[in-house]
């Protein structure tokens, strides 16, 4: 009779049995095995810790105003050079890194929070609810996001914390979509099923299950917002409609730079050569992150 | 319309040892594909019948050099004597489009659905002779007439959608022999169809084969299709030919186990309800983890200590069949082996 | 067909009713009084006078009323009166269209003439140098603001090569070079954020056609891979296409306001800019509403060009004879 068996069936792990997403710890671990990944992700860290350190690692102060220094070009003193006010710039970059990142990140976890809540709600409830709540979705974002940031401004102000609210609740839409067709997979899913059937209050299922199943997808999107909304904001205060004086953020100081073009071209282009980088980072992570989740990804 | 070749002493098309094999980023290529030969001429059909997984359809694609890169294929396939994995791409496409055709199993996905089914077929007709658009057309219409789609002049302007499945197969058809080929290679044509249009589809493809004295090569899972249409049938099992024969002796007496246990296992009408249907232990190896010896070995009823160390090789029974089976010529000539019938 | 069309048409107008609610909201309701915002620095204003211009503005009126008269008024072409510059807006914002509409739509050009032809070569010829290059090429026009393009485009053009001015207009009908040379770079500006999108989109969807049956059935018949991809793929590929197309009218609509202000090219953008400056709402609200009404206009010839121009979706009674 026959001896070894060797055809193993390859074991079919249907999503519906098991939460199968990957949980952040283990989505972590493969984006650091990809390049872009990681380029992205330790740009990010260096922005990031040295706009929390810039009071530590900035040369100068960024308000130090001396005239006879004015427009000096990158020397050793002055590693990017000073503005018209004699100021030093790569100062001026790092407290300027503060405001950017700050309102940007900040944007990011209000529209993250504000439209995972709105999502799942609107997932969760189904029916006219559902509708109602989606077709508000659309008519929000029947206008540009541009324009409808600046009637918020011009209604509201451009103080910081307006301005986070501001670009959060503008970017809550695209999110609350995206949470909500994420929180709709789950819920035709076995388990979810399961532990409404065995009597689990739906706000626990939600916050306890479905959420961190669908965790990875929305950091995903979070990175993109938080690229969307510090492009919004450097436009904003590019036209001088964001950001207000005193504080700078990058965009203010690609302004500061634009109207001294034709005295020094460094004075522009290194603000915006770290927005780029900055938008750059988070929309690269962002796509990784999406990459990884997307189980057709091949190419 | 062919005439048939008289006197011709090599055949049509001869396939030598063809392998198909995958090259794998860690470790070995894989090989679905290993050794398949056979021979046919005009007018000849051979069918290739096995289990999903067998690699039959691998082989109609390999035939036609339409396996997704990257793919390495080795053996010869010898058309008209010319060995047409030795061919550059473009000398490819052009067998493709003058002497080769292939009919896929699900014509739903195989056809354009942003394209009119009479633009696709006016394209294979163009791509095989220089010819005129309005030409082209008429030939597409009088195709469509040939296969039995009913109001040919008007549904050659239809999308693929608006057809129903067996019209659409028949399509296929039309669109396949568009090109005036030699060799035609019907990948489970009948596969996504219901019975009764599946005995209409293969009435018509007869027919045809038989009009225009093609080449014909046959795939397909279901035995029943095969013993009604193929003159001879090669039986194959995890990537390997097992069984070569005629096919009133291979239905009649089997000698590979697996065929027999094919045949064992096909659903009869004067079956006894009330016994379990025979079926096949187990399930076929993957390719990338195959069993030392004879690759059946693990299923088959009749293995001994021998099946899993030796290698078994082709063994000719008779004039025109032979079986991968260390035990061949035993088998075939016990009067009692046998039980298909 | 004709009922698709016309519910389609339908919810449309509905959309944009409830986009002039939520502009009227935002704008009148929420931030309060805007009398109080004009005249708050000027001194020495008693409330007659203040009450006196409310009531010219016609802001002491009931908020339905004021919200109705609004938009009575959009259909006679009377948009109400600036609260700066004494003039209708109407007025104000009648001349602005066309140079607005003139840059939108060459941005929109120029991104489609590159995006469509570079991504079906890239998808023709999978994993060379078009492909990799035009990858790169869209992450990075995804991640760059319309504002620093345009930065990049002045430093080179007009700052160091002095080749090309960065503000002015001339209309198209009576100068056309020289309206060349001033919407060039505009344009090219708009048109980098507007490329980035499509061609990524374009090349991921002829990436997924090309995987399709029917491809290998073309190559089947004859056909060289790379033709099949573009004669088969591309027609499968574009109309998905289309939807990212939409969205990037929008995401122009947005991006055309800060280019106009740059360039000082006297479109609607400008104009919104400084009603932001002014807080001149009256301004804002029929403008933003203009920009709205052209994006669901947009979404809605999207919506229907696919039902023309995919064959499953034509309303077609399927003969199927068996």
């Amino acid at each position: 009779m026959s001896t070894t068996s060797v055809a193993e069936t390859p074991a079919a792990t249907p999503r519906e049995d098991v939460a199968a997403l990957p949980r952040t710890q283990h989505l972590l671990s493969r984006l650091i095995r990809r390049p872009l990944g990681v380029i992205s992700l330790a740009v990010l860290v260096l922005l990031v810790i040295s706009a929390i350190f810039a009071p530590l690692i900035a040369p100068h102060s960024p308000d130090t105003i001396s005239v006879i220094d004015r427009f000096h070009g990158p020397s050793s003193a002055h590693w990017f050079g000073t503005d018209e006010l004699g100021r030093d710039l790569l100062s001026r970059l790092l407290y300027g890194g503060r405001i950017a990142l700050g309102i940007s990140f900040g944007a990011a976890a209000i529209s993250t929070i504000l439209g995972v809540l709105w999502g799942f709600f609107a997932a969760q409830a189904g029916g006219l609810l559902d509708e109602l709540l989606m077709r508000t979705v659309d008519v929000v974002m029947a206008i540009p996001v541009i324009l409808f940031a600046l009637v918020l401004v011009a209604a509201f102000g451009s103080h910081l914390p307006t301005l986070i609210l501001i670009i959060g609740l503008l970017l809550t839409p695209a999110s609350a979509r995206l949470a909500r067709s994420a929180v709709l997979a789950e819920i035709r899913s076995d388990y979810y099923r399961a532990a409404v059937a065995l009597g689990i209050p739906r706000v626990r299922i939600l916050f306890g299950e479905l959420l961190p199943n669908a965790a990875p997808v929305i950091i995903a999107r979070t990175a993109l917002a938080a690229a969307d909304a510090m492009i919004i904001e450097a436009s904003l205060s590019f036209i001088g409609l964001g950001v207000p004086p005193p504080s700078a953020s990058w965009g203010t100081l690609v302004k500061d730079g634009y109207a001294q073009i034709f005295h020094a071209l460094y004075y522009v282009i290194f603000p915006g050569a770290v927005i780029l980088l900055a938008i750059w980072a988070l929309n690269t992570l962002g796509d990784q992150l999406q990459e990884l989740l997307d189980p057709r990804a091949s190419r | 319309m062919k005439a048939p070749t008289l006197g011709t002493t090599a055949p049509l098309l001869a396939v030598e040892q063809l392998s198909v094999g995958f090259p794998r980023r860690h470790g070995e290529a894989v090989t679905p594909v290993r050794g398949v030969s056979f021979s046919l001429d005009r007018g000849q059909r051979l069918g290739i019948v096995g289990e999903s997984g067998s690699g039959k359809s691998l082989t109609a694609l390999a035939l036609m050099r339409l396996v997704h890169e990257p793919v390495a294929l080795g053996g010869r396939v010898l058309l008209d004597g010319t060995d047409l994995l030795g061919l550059s791409a473009r000398e490819m496409a052009r067998v493709r489009a003058q002497r080769m055709s292939l009919i896929y199993q699900d014509p739903m996905s195989a056809l354009n659905p942003v394209f009119s089914v009479g633009k696709q077929i006016v394209e294979a007709v163009r791509l095989a002779h220089d010819v005129p658009a309005k030409a082209a057309r008429s030939r597409a219409i009088a195709l469509l007439d040939d296969v039995g789609v009913p109001e040919p002049a008007r549904r050659i302007d239809s999308y693929p959608h608006e057809f129903s499945g067996g019209m659409r197969q028949r399509v296929m058809i039309a669109m396949a022999l568009a090109s005036d080929p030699d060799v035609l290679i019907a990948d489970e044509p009948t596969t996504a169809l219901d019975v009764t249009t599946q005995a209409r589809v293969m009435d018509l493809l007869s027919r045809i084969v038989a009009d225009r004295h093609l080449a014909v090569i046959l795939i397909t899972h279901d035995l029943g299709v095969a013993a009604g249409f193929c003159d001879e049938v090669e039986v194959m099992y995890a990537g390997r030919v097992v069984e070569h024969a005629p096919v009133d002796d291979l239905y009649g007496r089997p000698v590979h186990p697996y065929t027999e246990a094919l045949l064992g296992a096909v659903c009869r009408l004067d079956a006894d309800t009330a016994r379990p249907m025979p079926s096949i232990g187990g399930q076929p190896p993957l390719p990338d983890r195959l069993p030392t010896g004879c690759t059946f070995h693990p299923r088959c009823p009749c293995a001994t200590q021998r099946c899993g160390g030796e290698t078994p090789v082709p063994l000719a029974v008779e004039r025109g069949r032979f079986a991968e089976c260390l035990y061949a010529h035993e088998r075939a000539s016990a009067p009692s082996v046998g039980g298909g019938r | 067909m004709l009922w698709y069309v016309g519910r389609r048409v339908g919810m449309s107008v509905v959309m944009l009713a409830l986009t002039s609610v939520l502009i009227f909201v935002v704008l009148r309701v929420l931030p309060g009084d805007p009398v109080t915002t004009l005249v708050g620095q000027t001194e020495g204003i008693d409330a007659s006078q203040v009450a006196q211009m409310r009531h010219s503005l016609g802001l002491d009126r009931p908020l339905i009323v004021q919200y109705g008269s609004w938009v009575a008024g959009l259909f006679s072409g009377h948009f109400g009166m600036s609260y700066f510059s004494q003039q209708p807006v109407q007025t104000l914002m009648g001349g602005r269209i066309v140079p607005t509409v003139e840059l939108t739509l060459a941005a929109l050009l120029i991104a489609i003439v590159i995006a469509v032809p570079t991504a079906i070569y890239a998808a023709m010829h999978p994993r060379g140098i078009v492909d990799r290059a035009a990858t790169a090429f869209a992450s990075l026009g995804m991640s760059v603001p319309s504002f620093l393009a345009a930065l990049a485009l002045i430093i080179v053009f007009a700052v160091k090569l002095r080749w090309l001015p960065t503000r002015g207009y001339v209309s198209i009908f009576s100068d056309p070079v020289q309206n060349l040379k001033l919407i060039v770079m505009p344009a090219a500006a708009l048109a980098f954020t507007a490329c980035a999108p499509i061609l990524r989109f374009l090349r991921g969807s002829l990436g997924e056609a090309s995987e399709a049956p029917y491809i290998r059935t073309a190559e089947g018949k004859g056909m060289l891979r790379p033709t099949a991809i573009r004669k088969h793929a591309t027609p499968n590929a574009l109309i998905p296409t289309l939807t990212i197309v939409g969205m990037t009218v929008g995401r122009l609509l947005g991006g055309v306001v800060i280019i106009e202000y740059i360039f000082s090219w006297p479109g609607l953008g400008t104009l919104i800019v400084d009603a932001v400056f002014k807080r001149d709402y009256a301004v804002l609200q029929t403008s933003i509403l203009f920009a709205a009404a052209a994006f669901i206009f947009t979404t809605l010839v999207v919506d229907l060009l696919y039902g023309v121009l995919d064959p499953r979706l034509k309303a077609s009674t399927a003969e199927s004879a068996a």
